[in-house]
């Protein structure tokens, strides 16, 4: 079950959600998903929460996300994933740029019957900011 | 070192954190990170290994006093284990070269040590600053 839902995660995370296959989400997903309350365009819930987030990233952003490490324990798979993309659009309030960025972000899946039930992740969202550069670095990089 | 080592390790380092009790943070950092620990945390460092996250540790105390980590899941697999954690705390000490702003923040980041030997060897996290600075009013997006 443990190597089912870690397949899934990943087919889930490179090939459903960057290229917008919203009608393949009822393989993947539960109805009644659990997502971040930050999930854009507005933190809506549920597959339908899923959906319009799927639909309204290609309006902003073209990108690709690949699975570096995955760890996976009882009905919970952890992933580790860079995402590369370019912005086409406005996003986050700053002008469309045409920029490519990189950045990390940590995600948990939670399964049921083979269908992710919750997700909860952290992407560096400040490293995409500095990297359209929409976010003052200076200070934060001062340490460094 | 199992899984259940690996996770007891980590918590045992989390509650010297939130202790704030250098010695015993010294004693935990010493027992569970390996001196040369590679960081991949988004977070800058002065020094590399576990100098460099001790030094981290120490200047998120000095920026937050009330700083606390509190961990909400950890699964654990062969080598790796990975936490999802709610970081708290309140700005009053300079942070990231900003004056202290006595405004508080709640934040999450999800991380994930790589142990060899009974040591962490490897950390990747992504610890969601963004948030953070926009709780504290410091960013201006």
């Amino acid at each position: 079950m443990e190597t089912t839902d870690r397949e899934t995660l990943r087919r889930f995370i490179e090939q459903v959600d960057p290229n917008a296959k919203v009608d393949a989400l009822p393989d993947y997903v539960h109805d009644d998903i659990v997502l971040p309350a930050d999930t854009l365009p507005n933190g809506r819930q549920g597959i339908e929460g899923l959906r319009e987030h799927l639909e309204y990233l290609p309006t902003v952003i073209e990108y690709t996300s690949t699975v570096r490490q995955m760890v996976a324990e009882g009905d919970k798979v952890a992933a580790h994933i860079v995402i590369r993309g370019k912005q086409i659009g406005d996003f986050m309030g700053i002008p469309a740029s045409g920029q490519e960025w990189a950045i990390e972000e940590m995600l948990i899946a939670q399964f049921r019957d083979g269908k992710i039930s919750q997700v909860w992740r952290v992407a560096d969202l400040l490293s995409l900011m500095q990297q359209l550069g929409a976010a003052s670095s200076e200070a934060v990089g001062a340490e460094s | 070192m199992s899984t259940t080592e690996n996770r007891a390790a980590i918590l045992r380092l989390y509650d010297a954190i939130n202790s704030a009790d250098q010695e015993r943070i010294d004693r935990e950092m010493a027992e569970t990170v390996h001196p040369d620990v590679v960081l991949h945390t988004s977070l800058p460092t002065d020094a590399p290994g576990a100098e460099g996250m001790k030094e981290r540790l120490a200047a998120l105390r000095r920026a937050f006093p009330d700083f606390h980590l509190a961990v909400s899941d950890a699964i654990g697999e062969a080598d790796k284990l990975v936490t999802r954690n709610t970081i708290t705390g309140t700005h009053h000490g300079e942070e990231f070269g900003f004056a202290p702003t006595g405004r508080s923040f709640v934040i999450e980041e999800i991380m994930l040590y790589r142990f060899e030997h009974g040591r962490v060897v490897e950390i990747n996290g992504v610890v969601d600053i963004f948030s953070q600075l926009q709780q504290l009013e410091l960013l201006a997006v």
